[in-house]
């Protein structure tokens, strides 16, 4: 797709990190290092939620950044610096889980189902828990309560509502990083909310675990 | 930079999760709001859809530091390096190996001139193998002095045994 100058033009102005990658592209090396402390935990927190392993998260995350400065000298700035970015990062998620299926070391729960519905939280959270007393959860638990349904969704549903919540991306973002059809990114949104409503609404009820929630 | 989203293309639930998200254009989120206030269901669903997605506000948040930024600095300064010495070595072995390659390939050349002579040169030996058997017989055929009549004879047969043996 064709990108127009003041279209460039107006990135350049508007973003400050498109700028600061302008002086990478100019081998620029604290430019480098300036954009890799700005979005270091921004990438390595995506990741982590896609791969399910943080370990894992920082090495996509270095090869993210690494792919960023090998690709400095063809960088136009035709979309916002962060769009371009995650959609690296979505790329080098993918070619780090095809890479993983084709060694068979993928996680199986991950691909026991697919982009339909979420998988059963309450199998993961006994999983994760064991079989829990009935009580309140605590600020702990709550976060492991939240992670697991963010697992248990598809991982295109996951992507998309990750980048919505914790990098306000519209949906054209969005749809740019994923590299899909604005339609398909609501539709992929709608989904994911729903799901994740579906999956948590019981717990926001009562505050109770799955099985405490089902059983009550 | 945001594109319309053209409502008319979206399902209910579409719609919903376009007004949380802000998604909506000014006109159709007025209108969204006139429902939910017609809507105790809808309302109780907004909230429950703000609640979840409030909670993903729990999820702890990576947090690196230093010794990411460095290792990653570091890691590409490694590979920056990596990319200039294998150029460098690239050049290197050109210049230090070119003088032989070139020497190499002059020799070839050489070898292939040195061919193509001899073959030259070896054409009337060609000849001389290839009229070999006439060359043996000469003195016969000399003495025949008659073509017709030698085809004569073979036609009879008695050259049979000389062709198979030849074979």
């Amino acid at each position: 797709m064709a990108v127009s100058e003041s279209s460039i033009h107006k990135y350049e102005l508007l973003d400050p990190d498109v700028r600061l990658m302008l002086q990478v592209r100019d081998d620029d090396a604290a430019a480098f290092e300036e954009l890799v402390i700005r979005y270091q935990n921004r990438v390595i927190g995506v990741l982590t939620h896609l791969t399910r392993k943080r370990e894992q998260a920082e090495d996509l995350a270095q090869e993210v950044f690494l792919r960023v400065f090998r690709a400095r000298k063809r960088y136009t700035p035709d979309a916002k610096f962060s769009t371009w970015l995650f959609t690296i990062a979505n790329n080098v998620a993918l070619n780090a889980k095809r890479s993983l299926a084709r060694r068979r070391e993928v996680n199986l729960r991950a691909d026991a189902h697919d982009d339909d519905g979420p998988r059963a939280l309450d199998q993961m959270a006994l999983e994760a828990s064991g079989l829990m007393p009935t009580r309140q959860l605590d600020k702990t638990e709550r976060a492991e309560m939240v992670r697991l349904a963010i697992e248990a969704l598809p991982e295109r549903q996951r992507v998309a509502l990750l980048l919505s919540k914790f990098e306000n991306m519209s949906y054209v973002d969005i749809a740019e990083t994923m590299e899909m059809t604005v339609q398909a990114t609501k539709s992929l949104l709608s989904r994911a909310r729903e799901n994740l409503r579906a999956i948590l609404e019981p717990y926001m009820q009562e505050g109770e675990r799955p099985t405490e929630a089902a059983d009550s | 930079m945001s594109e319309p989203i053209d409502r008319h293309d979206m399902t209910i639930d579409e719609e919903f999760v376009a007004y949380l998200d802000g998604e909506l254009d000014a006109e159709a989120a007025r209108r969204f709001d006139a429902r939910l206030m017609e809507d105790a269901e809808l309302r109780q669903k907004l909230r429950q859809h703000r609640r979840a997605w409030d909670l993903l506000d729990e999820l702890p948040r990576a947090d690196v530091g230093d010794r990411f930024t460095q290792t990653t600095v570091e890691l590409v300064a490694v590979s920056v390096a990596d990319q200039v010495d294998d150029a460098s070595r690239h050049n290197s072995f050109r210049a230090k190996f070119g003088w032989l390659i070139g020497g190499a390939v002059a020799v070839a050349a050489s070898l292939a001139g040195y061919a193509l002579v001899a073959s030259i040169v070896a054409a009337p030996d060609r000849q001389l193998v290839k009229d070999l058997r006439v060359i043996e017989n000469l003195d016969e055929y000399r003495a025949v002095e008659d073509i017709e009549y030698l085809r004569a004879l073979e036609r009879e047969g008695l050259f049979a045994v000389e062709v198979v043996d030849g074979r």
